[in-house]
């Protein structure tokens, strides 16, 4: 059953997550850039962005960087990670990376930072009525609507918020913030407004099919045509809500006694991630981490996790400065020829 | 928090065993008393806080309570670890990975072959195989190194010699004015042609550098060892050893869950399975 609210709502919505110790972030423009920030006051908060970066659901479930061990005075210390945040208006393509997150790091062996930090993680989904010319949520199914797993789904309609609750605690947030019931017809309007967005946005390309061509083209030419292109900065995995690769390193406080260990975002576009012992290497070529990059995402995750690694948010065609666009790229692997 | 598998256990070094000019075998005894229950071709990762953390297979001898690893030194973290002594502590996780398939080749003859620092994960099997003979055919063991110095174990290669049933082939790649080397001379894949095992019944474990276990699991394919029986264990760098830092993958496999042990089958057609 949904409710309806308005953007003043939400305002009472902060406050209640914050009373219950949860630090509330929500999409901020920071020097032109929207990011997730933490948030007082909804008139901070951007509701009309489309991406933010970093990507927020990752960035809260594994931060950019993060100590996961700290050794004083011989003892090993593990660091806890019981914060609570609320993430204010992600939208469904950030959501749906969540999920495919959790099946790397709560397999066995279970990853207990991302464990304990998802568990205190409160969801607010803004389902989207717009988008840009890199969102393809929409080939995927992970938007413009989100149908589940989060704690509560807005969708706005001109000045009113639709509120739909997705979990026991995003049902009694709700209650708590006290809002009336939505009509029919509110509710039928705000389902039409992410249905006209989803035509709108069609199919970039056939998920039936992309991970079959993609198996057929690992000895394709587009390799060696994208590795003359790619300047392996790997932005796209920076920026991509799904790419869970870390590096470890460790280092020394200023005591120079206490150590830690750190675990920092990575990519594996770059040269030092496929080294090994004595100057060896496995991907010396661009050509064969763009390749990696590229069937991780619509290949090579289907046999490992039973999902595609792509949730169509268009992060990294946006931010690639060689134009690089996966979309294009699952064309091409399927024979077609992309301009 | 439920158990952190990130949180090393800690253990000082009783043994250092000199096996060459570069190449050390550690023997690491854990402070919580227990041992170290692993099977052979499982990997486990050495830790010394603040200068790091790396991966190296299990070369224990199978039973034995401590653990021991034979490194060499190559880089920022083994250098450390050359440098310190008897008495110093470390700390270890694992063991992980994929062992050899010991239990599913038994009655089978068997052909190891190694290259270098690569008979490190083979020294578990050459024990387990002699404390259970009756369970193994024939074994071949083909051993190669660059030069005569740059072999290691060769302190126990005579008490290998005299296990039942055990052909101990060894050469270099080259040997130094005024060494004395009795045995052959080439790479490890002219070793091949001493296997005496019965190629119809036999499966092959190789362990070296990518490109020597390339070509000796192209060779034995050729002399009619089907791939899914040429098993084969791949290095790769890894950060967490469970599945998560995502550096160990080849094509689909992450080399921590999947391997480091494989079937030639497995890997043979993967994208940068080989350089």
């Amino acid at each position: 059953m949904e409710h309806k609210g308005s953007i003043s709502d939400l305002n009472k919505l902060i406050s209640e997550l914050r009373a219950e110790g949860y630090d509330v972030l929500g999409p901020v423009d920071v020097n032109g850039n929207t990011r997730f920030e933490r948030i007082e006051d909804i008139r901070d908060v951007n509701l009309m962005y489309i991406r933010a970066v970093p990507p927020p659901v990752k960035a809260a479930l594994l931060p950019p960087r993060e100590r996961i061990l700290t050794w004083r005075r011989g003892e090993i210390i593990e660091e806890e990670t019981e914060k609570k945040i609320a993430l204010l208006a992600i939208h469904p393509c950030d959501l749906a990376s969540r999920d495919i997150l959790d099946r790397v790091y709560l397999r066995e062996p279970v990853d207990p930072y991302y464990e304990s930090r998802r568990k205190n993680l409160f969801l607010i989904v803004l389902n989207c009525t717009r988008c840009d010319e890199y969102c393809f949520c929409n080939t995927f199914g992970t938007g413009p609507r989100a149908t589940e797993g989060f704690d509560i789904a807005i969708t706005m309609v001109g000045e009113k918020l639709i509120f739909e609750a997705g979990s026991d605690r995003g049902m009694e947030m709700i209650g708590k913030i006290g809002l009336d019931i939505a009509s029919r017809e509110d509710v039928e309007r705000a389902r039409e407004a992410v249905d006209t967005l989803a035509r709108t946005m069609g199919k970039a390309f056939n998920i039936m099919r992309v991970e079959k061509d993609m198996k057929g083209s690992l000895s394709s030419s587009i390799w060696n045509r994208l590795g003359e292109r790619c300047i392996a900065c790997g932005s796209c995995s920076l920026v991509c809500p799904t790419c869970f690769c870390f590096n470890i390193v460790d280092g020394i406080e200023d005591d120079l006694e206490t150590r830690y260990r750190e675990r920092i975002w990575t990519s594996c576009l770059l040269y030092e991630f496929s080294e090994v012992a004595l100057g060896g290497h496995f991907r010396r070529e661009v050509a064969s981490r763009i390749r990696q990059f590229m069937n991780h995402k619509l290949n090579y995750w289907i046999d490992q996790f039973g999902v595609y690694g792509c949730v169509g948010c268009g992060r990294c065609i946006e931010n690639c400065p060689a134009e690089i666009d996966i979309r294009k790229v699952a064309l091409e692997a399927g024979g077609c020829i992309v301009r | 928090m439920r158990k952190n598998p990130y949180v090393p256990r800690l253990a000082k070094i009783v043994e250092i065993r000199e096996e060459n000019y570069n190449t050390k075998t550690f023997t690491f005894r854990f402070l919580d008393g227990d041992g170290f229950k692993f099977t052979p071709g499982e990997f486990n990762l050495v830790t010394i806080c603040g200068a790091g953390e790396s991966t190296f297979t299990v070369a224990s001898k199978p039973g034995m309570k401590d653990l021991q690893n034979t490194i060499r030194k190559v880089g920022k973290l083994t250098e450390t670890l050359f440098n310190m002594n008897i008495g110093d502590k470390v700390g270890i996780r694992g063991p992980y990975g994929k062992p050899w398939p010991l239990r599913e080749i038994e009655g089978k003859d068997i052909v190891i072959v190694a290259g270098g620092i690569g008979l490190a994960p083979l020294r578990p099997v050459i024990y387990y195989i002699a404390m259970n003979r009756d369970r193994y055919g024939h074994v071949d063991l083909l051993y190669g190194a660059r030069t005569p110095k740059d072999m290691i174990y060769t302190s126990e290669m005579d008490e290998w010699r005299r296990v039942k049933d055990f052909n101990l082939q060894l050469t270099v790649d080259y040997v130094p004015p005024n060494v004395e080397w009795t045995h052959k001379v080439g790479v490890v894949t002219v070793l091949l042609k001493e296997i005496e095992a019965d190629l119809r019944n036999t499966v092959a474990l190789i362990c070296g550098p990518e490109i020597m276990m390339k070509f000796t699991a192209y060779q034995l394919h050729k002399m009619g060892i089907s791939d899914g029986d040429i098993y084969l264990s791949m290095e790769r760098r890894m950060r967490c050893g469970i599945g998560k830092c995502g550096h160990c993958q080849i094509g689909p496999k992450f080399v921590c869950m999947d391997g480091p042990t494989f079937s030639y089958k497995e890997v043979r057609l993967l994208p940068d399975a080989f350089e």
